[in-house]
């Protein structure tokens, strides 16, 4: 049986984070600036490939709700806000994380 | 109105001598008695313990009240500014003095600015600068200040005779003076003057000399104790705050003493090499403390040391700030040896205390796989490190040289450098812009068979990983590595191979590159 996430639960703002954080260790917002070369552009998206794996193991056990996936969004957006990312990178990631979530 | 009144309260401001109220009553007489010489050695000891930006305006409008003029007030204020720590105001000042188009150069000023090249890690310019002696090389040959300047230049610059000659008539001329040793001291034990050495260790000795540029030459010739605890008197140096975070020195330092309970941060202090080295010993303190430990460090290496101590936090560090975390004392990271009581026999992790984060493994291993391709070897090579480091130039070497050794065969060479040449032969591969993070260097390091380096982060780092390494010294080079065989105290993975004699890298890079690599994989 499979988990629908409650309204309240804290789980998408706790995955947000846990994401978040594993982005920020492997590029952090310092590392912006190399994205004008091609090495740094193919390992962020390593970086993407591997959220996209996490983002489907978390959908596959918990299937976020439409509240669940506008919360997680919301909290993944901020969260890369206050970690220092650009306006540019937060608002390509985000857009990239909502769309992966949403339904197909 | 307001003009008259301004004027008026100025004027009584000076009357009442406020012009002099900056300055201590030794300096203001030092400055009257109007001898360079001896307002120059006061104003050293004052300004090195009142460091601030105005100390060469206040001494100068001072001393020109008392009279001085022309290049000696120049002079002193551009010594008052050295001392005061405003090395770019005071190469301005010197700059004059010293300029391509100057006949007659003054010696002062040119030993002033080569310091101040010297100590902001221009090297080739400090070279350049004091080879322009020329004619008064008879004037400079009797000026210890001089030719401690041309010594430590010359060794950074690699120009080794010049050095040699330099550092024996320094001491000739001033045998009891303590900076003038320990300086000849550390460049003769890598000079190898056997004679010399001893000379000036029995001298240093019986004046009791337990200065930091003491500590690190004896730590090469073995005595390990002795030298951690001169290393640890490195908090009185003027330089200091290159190396460590000086937003922490007004807190209380741990010097050893029982901590239990309490909470300790330990500042990573110099490179990022010495930080990997030192990270060895974060689980014996973390033991001994009983408390918590923080760790502030340079923000490449934060996330593997996050990964692999997981039980300490760890910070970016922001030099000039303190960090947000909350501590109760601080230490330096070059301390742990003396303050954790290290010998040789008792230094942890020498089979490897580091590992890399799986979340980036994955990728790497893809990478090196797809780059590799058929090849039976993957070697990983760095061979310069970062210009502005003091030892550079003979550390490093030079990418032609290199290249031109590197066998063509079944190995692929994987540069581990973030600086590469535009065109690499092709067997060679170079992902310097996918290493984002230090973790990106490890990972990338442990899909590899075998890493060839000079000395820079990257030994440090692969043998932290006990990942087999070959480390390329130059002739009897660095603190850290001894001064002769292959073995070394901190990490059993790392064969180091030196230079049979001072600049030879080609005898070396033939052994190594054409036929110990060639050996070692059985091509």
């Amino acid at each position: 049986m499979r988990f629908v996430e409650s309204l309240f639960s804290k789980t998408p703002n706790e995955f947000a984070t846990q994401i978040v954080e594993k982005i920020a260790r492997q590029f952090p917002p310092e590392s912006e600036k190399l994205l004008a070369k091609k090495g740094a552009q193919r390992r962020l998206e390593g970086v993407i490939e591997l959220v996209v794996k996490d983002l489907d193991d978390f959908q596959g056990r918990y299937q976020l709700n439409w509240l669940g996936k506008a919360r997680f969004g919301n909290a993944f957006r901020w969260q890369l806000v206050d970690r220092g990312y650009s306006k540019e990178f937060v608002e390509a990631l985000t857009e990239g994380v909502v769309r992966h979530l949403a339904p197909r | 109105m307001k003009t008259w009144r301004a004027k008026l309260f100025s004027n009584l401001a000076s009357f009442f001598g406020k012009k002099d109220d900056d300055l201590p009553f030794e300096v203001i007489k030092a400055i009257q008695s109007k001898d360079l010489g001896l307002a120059t050695c006061v104003v050293q000891g004052w300004a090195s313990n009142n460091k601030s930006e105005r100390n060469g305006e206040v001494v100068g409008k001072v001393a020109a009240q008392y009279g001085w003029l022309g290049v000696d007030l120049d002079k002193l204020i551009v010594f008052t500014h050295y001392y005061s720590d405003q090395v770019a105001i005071a190469y301005e000042g010197a700059k004059k003095y010293i300029g391509e188009g100057n006949k007659d150069l003054d010696i002062d000023m040119l030993t002033i600015a080569g310091y101040i090249l010297y100590r902001t890690n221009n090297f080739i310019p400090a070279y350049q600068l004091i080879r322009r002696v020329g004619d008064a090389e008879a004037e400079v040959s009797e000026r210890p200040d001089f030719l401690m300047l041309r010594s430590l230049v010359c060794w950074s610059y690699g120009d080794v005779e010049r050095a040699r000659v330099s550092t024996k008539r320094m001491v000739e001329l001033s045998p009891q003076d303590q900076v003038i040793l320990q300086n000849a001291f550390t460049i003769q034990v890598e000079l190898g003057d056997e004679d010399e050495i001893d000379k000036i260790r029995g001298t240093l000795e019986g004046l009791g000399c337990r200065g930091y540029a003491y500590g690190l030459p004896l730590i090469a010739l073995g005595e390990f104790e002795l030298g951690y605890s001169c290393i640890d008197s490195r908090f009185h140096y003027t330089e200091l705050e290159r190396y460590i975070n000086p937003a922490l020195l007004p807190f209380p330092r741990w010097q050893g003493e029982d901590i239990a309970g309490k909470t300790l941060l330990v500042t990573a202090e110099q490179g990022l090499g010495d930080t990997i080295q030192m990270a060895r010993f974060f689980p014996m303190l973390q033991q001994r403390l009983g408390g918590r430990l923080t760790v502030e460090a340079q923000r490449e290496v934060v996330p593997l040391l996050q990964e692999n101590f997981p039980d300490i936090e760890v910070v970016s560090r922001q030099l000039g700030q303190v960090p947000r975390v909350s501590f109760d004392l601080w230490m330096a990271s070059m301390s742990l040896p003396f303050l954790l009581g290290i010998r040789p026999d008792t230094i942890p992790g020498k089979a490897g205390y580091l590992r890399s984060t799986p979340e980036v493994a994955d990728y790497w291993q893809k990478r090196v796989s797809e780059l590799a391709g058929i090849k039976r070897a993957k070697v990983g090579v760095a061979w310069s490190g970062q210009p502005n480091h003091r030892s550079d130039r003979r550390r490093s070497i030079p990418w032609e040289k290199f290249s031109s050794y590197l066998p063509q065969s079944d190995i692929i060479f994987f540069s581990l450098q973030t600086s590469v040449p535009g065109i690499l032969p092709s067997y060679m591969v170079s992902v310097s812009e996918e290493l984002i993070t230090l973790a990106d260097t490890a990972a990338l390091i442990d899909q590899l068979d075998l890493v060839i380096t000079v000395d820079t982060s990257v030994v440090h780092l692969a043998g932290a990983l006990g990942k087999p390494t070959w480390l390329l010294l130059p002739y009897r080079y660095e603190w850290r590595w001894g001064l002769q065989g292959k073995n070394n105290n901190w990490y059993d993975s790392v064969t180091v191979f030196r230079q049979e004699s001072h600049g030879d890298w080609d005898g070396l890079l033939k052994l190594v590159l054409k036929h110990n690599l060639i050996e070692y994989f059985g091509l």
